[in-house]
Parts: structure tokens; C-alpha cells; sequence
């Protein structure tokens, strides 16, 4: 027997699909935003095949360790900006913001690791023009950091429209914030592969 | 109370100006490329790399170079009636007269950071027996002022995009708005040009000068083809209404 919905119902196992939803040039934006960065990877490995034996000394100077905690850090957040939207979604004004404040405390703690990773660079004595893989370094993770901070900013004004007496974000922004914020995580998985890991002998 | 055919006329022929406007966007391109070319320019331009008898050497290789140069700097001020036709359409359904200000403020230091440089450059291919160093420091001085002042560009796509994003009934589909966030993200790490002698980071680099290239000419033909078909839509509306 066949369940008659009406046309466009949301079922249990489909999320729902509005007009409200990310559109199609927020989707071609991000997409062209990453292509900017494997243009950067594309250089990198480039570099990376003509100054092997340098690249892979200078890599192995960098923490793994920190570089991998960041990473579970980030994808953590991915999944509470998840939580966040289906809380948006459903109304769950306290659910998304708890869940949002949970984003923005990983993305500290993102900042302040790699805070402490540029300190023991610059203090080891590397900088942005010292060598071909800490310019790499430093400019890929820079740029990175530079679109967490922005990821950072669309979630903390998603997060303020929560407030008391304030209009809430459309679903159409809270998907985008978080759609860029899964982005940011990408690209922080392919550099630390590329760089931490990928880079070692 | 309808409008006289004298008004009428003059509604017209601002918008065939408004099409004309719109028009120089991709002339921005065509021109500014053939000055370019005519230089020596393109297709290889200088790099922050170059040794300073290669420096001058290509400005003491002819008149072309700096009267191709010239022929861009006219090229990159056709952009001036595209900034002034964008506001004016941002402006004509929003009721936030700041954006258009803005965009038209920031356009317009935009264009003034294009022309001054090409003067520059053009100034050094002027008297090329001068000693080498200032034909050097004149060189470096019009690249790094080409390339690297972004910011008031950043502002400019940043403002665009407010505009069509956040207004209903903007002139501008949506995705052009997202198209100037994208632009704008692709200026923001030109300052690295100041940091790089050598590689993609320079001045002369793939992601710097070849990326802003780009980005800027699908932007100025994009804004440029979407004004001038406001132009010609709105040109229609106003003899069906007649």
C-alpha cells in the first residue's frame, strides 16, 4: 500500500528541504572559495616535490600531536554546528544555543593552539620568509585561521539573534554559517594532512 | 499624473546611459589588457625577482612601453562610470542610502589605486638612462601600489554584496553577490606581495597577480553585463508604460 504525503512534507528519514535552505550561489561561493585554496595546495605540492628532503626536516618539526588535537577540536565542532541547525530548525532557541557556545569554545581553542604553535616557531626561529615550508606554513595556516575567524563571527551573530527580544537568524543564514563552517574544517583537514602528516618521510 | 514626453525622454536617455556604464566593464578589460600587451606587460610581466639590468631593459625597449602603459591607465579608469552606474542601481531600490555611498567611495579610491601605479610605471619607462636604482625603486614602487592596496576593493565587494543579499528586490540576481564575497576573498592575501621576492606569493606569483587578474576581470564584466541589462530592462518597462 502506498502512503499518500502531501507534496513536499518532510518524511522522518529526509531532512527537510525549504526555500529557506542554503541556495545554490552560497553553495558555488564556498566551492570557489576552496578551489582558491587548492590552488595554495597545488603550489604547495609543487614546492614539496622540488625541495623534498627540506620540507620533509622542517615538517618534522612541527607537532603532531597538537596539530591532530586541533583537528578532533574542529571536527567536534562540526558536529555540534550539526546539533545547532536541527536545534534551529525544530525552535530549540536554548538547544541552539548551548550547542553554538559549544562551536565557539572549540574555535578558541583552535586559536589558542595555534597560537602557541606560532610562538615555538617564531621562537625556534622560523618565520614567514625563513624557509619555502614555513612560508607555506605560515601562510596556508594563516589564511585558515583568517576564515575561522570569519566562520567565528556569521556563528557568533547567529548565536546573538537568539537573544531575548531579537529576531532569530532565518534557517537560510544558520545553514549557511554552518555549511561555511564545515568548509573551515575541510580545509583544516587537508592542511593538516598535507602538512603535518603528508609532508613527513 | 503621467509623466510628459519630455520626461519621459530624459528618463530614457539616462538609461542609455546607465547601458553605457555598463559597457565599461568589459571595456575596462579590452583596454586596459591592450595597453598591457602593447607594454610588454603582459603576457610576462616583471617579477619581484628580476635583475636590475632586466628591469631596464624592458623600460629602455621603446616608446611603446610607456605609451602602452598610458593606454592602460585609460583602460583602468573605465571602471569610474561602472562604480558610479552600480551605486546608482543599489540606490534606486534600497532605502539605505550609506551602502551606496560607500560602495561608490571605495570604488572610486579603487580606481584611483589602478591609475596612479600605471603613472608610475609609465614615469619610469620615461627616462630609462637614469641611474639603474631609481628605474628599480620606480618598478617596485608601481607594483607594490598595484597589487597590494586591496582593502578599499574588499570594502567595495563587501558592501555589493550586503546590498544584494539582504535586499529583496535588488537589481542584482543573488549570486552575484556571492560572486563579490569570492572576489573579495581573493584580494585579501595580496599584501603577501610585500613578504615574497620569489614563488606564488610574489608580485608577479600564480595566487597574487595572475588570481587577482582573473577574479577581477570576471568581475568587471559580470557587474558590467548585469548593469547594462538593468539598463535595457528598465528601458523597456518605461515604453510599455507609455
Amino acid at each position: 500500500m502506498t502512503t499518500l504525503l502531501p507534496p513536499g512534507r518532510p518524511t522522518a528519514r529526509e531532512p527537510r528541504r525549504t526555500a529557506d535552505s542554503v541556495e545554490g550561489g552560497m553553495w558555488a561561493f564556498l566551492l570557489l572559495d576552496m578551489t582558491v585554496f587548492a590552488l595554495f595546495f597545488g603550489a604547495y605540492a609543487w614546492d614539496l616535490r622540488s625541495h623534498r628532503p627540506a620540507f620533509t626536516a622542517e615538517a618534522a618539526s612541527l607537532s603532531s600531536v597538537v596539530g591532530g588535537v586541533n583537528t578532533l577540536v574542529l571536527l567536534g565542532s562540526s558536529y555540534l554546528v550539526v546539533r545547532a541547525v536541527h536545534a534551529h530548525r525544530s525552535g530549540d532557541v536554548a538547544g541552539t544555543r548551548r550547542a553554538l557556545t559549544g562551536v565557539l569554545a572549540c574555535a578558541a581553542v583552535f586559536v589558542g593552539l595555534k597560537c602557541v604553535e606560532y610562538v615555538h616557531a617564531i621562537e625556534s626561529g622560523h618565520g614567514l620568509t625563513s624557509s619555502p615550508f614555513f612560508s607555506y606554513y605560515f601562510v596556508l595556516t594563516g589564511l585558515h585561521l583568517f576564515h575561522v575567524g570569519i566562520g567565528s563571527v556569521l556563528l557568533l551573530t547567529w548565536r546573538r539573534s537568539l537573544a531575548h527580544g531579537r529576531r532569530p537568524a532565518s534557517e537560510r543564514w544558520a545553514e549557511s554559517a554552518g555549511a561555511y563552517w564545515h568548509m573551515v574544517d575541510l580545509l583544516w583537514l587537508v592542511i593538516f594532512t598535507l602538512l603535518y602528516v603528508g609532508s613527513h618521510r | 499624473m503621467t509623466a510628459t514626453t519630455s520626461e519621459r525622454a530624459t528618463a530614457a536617455a539616462e538609461l542609455r546611459i546607465l547601458a553605457i556604464c555598463g559597457w565599461c566593464g568589459p571595456a575596462t578589460v579590452a583596454v586596459a589588457f591592450a595597453g598591457w600587451l602593447v607594454a610588454g606587460v603582459l603576457p610576462f610581466p616583471l617579477r619581484a625577482s628580476s635583475t636590475t639590468a632586466e628591469v631596464v631593459r624592458f623600460y629602455a625597449g621603446g616608446v611603446h612601453v610607456p605609451l602602452g602603459i598610458a593606454l592602460a591607465s585609460v583602460g583602468v579608469s573605465l571602471v569610474i562610470p561602472l562604480v558610479a552606474a552600480m551605486s546608482h542601481l543599489v540606490r534606486r531600490v534600497d532605502d539605505r542610502p550609506l551602502l551606496a555611498q560607500v560602495q561608490l567611495v571605495a570604488g572610486a579610491t579603487t580606481a584611483a589605486l589602478l591609475v596612479v601605479p600605471m603613472l608610475v610605471m609609465a614615469t619610469a619607462g620615461f627616462r630609462p638612462d637614469r641611474p639603474a636604482d631609481l628605474t628599480v625603486l620606480l618598478n617596485d614602487l608601481a607594483w607594490l601600489l598595484f597589487l597590494t592596496p586591496v582593502a578599499p576593493f574588499v570594502i567595495q565587494n563587501l558592501v555589493l554584496a550586503t546590498a544584494v543579499l539582504t535586499h529583496p528586490s535588488s537589481v542584482f540576481p543573488r549570486w552575484v553577490g556571492y560572486l563579490n564575497l569570492w572576489v573579495g576573498f581573493t584580494f585579501t592575501f595580496d599584501v603577501l606581495a610585500y613578504a615574497f621576492h620569489t614563488g606564488p606569493f610574489a608580485w608577479h606569483g600564480l595566487l597574487i597577480f595572475w588570481l587577482a587578474l582573473t577574479s577581477y576581470a570576471v568581475w568587471l564584466v559580470v557587474m558590467g553585463w548585469h548593469v547594462r541589462r538593468a539598463a535595457v530592462t528598465l528601458l523597456h518597462e518605461s515604453e510599455e508604460d507609455r
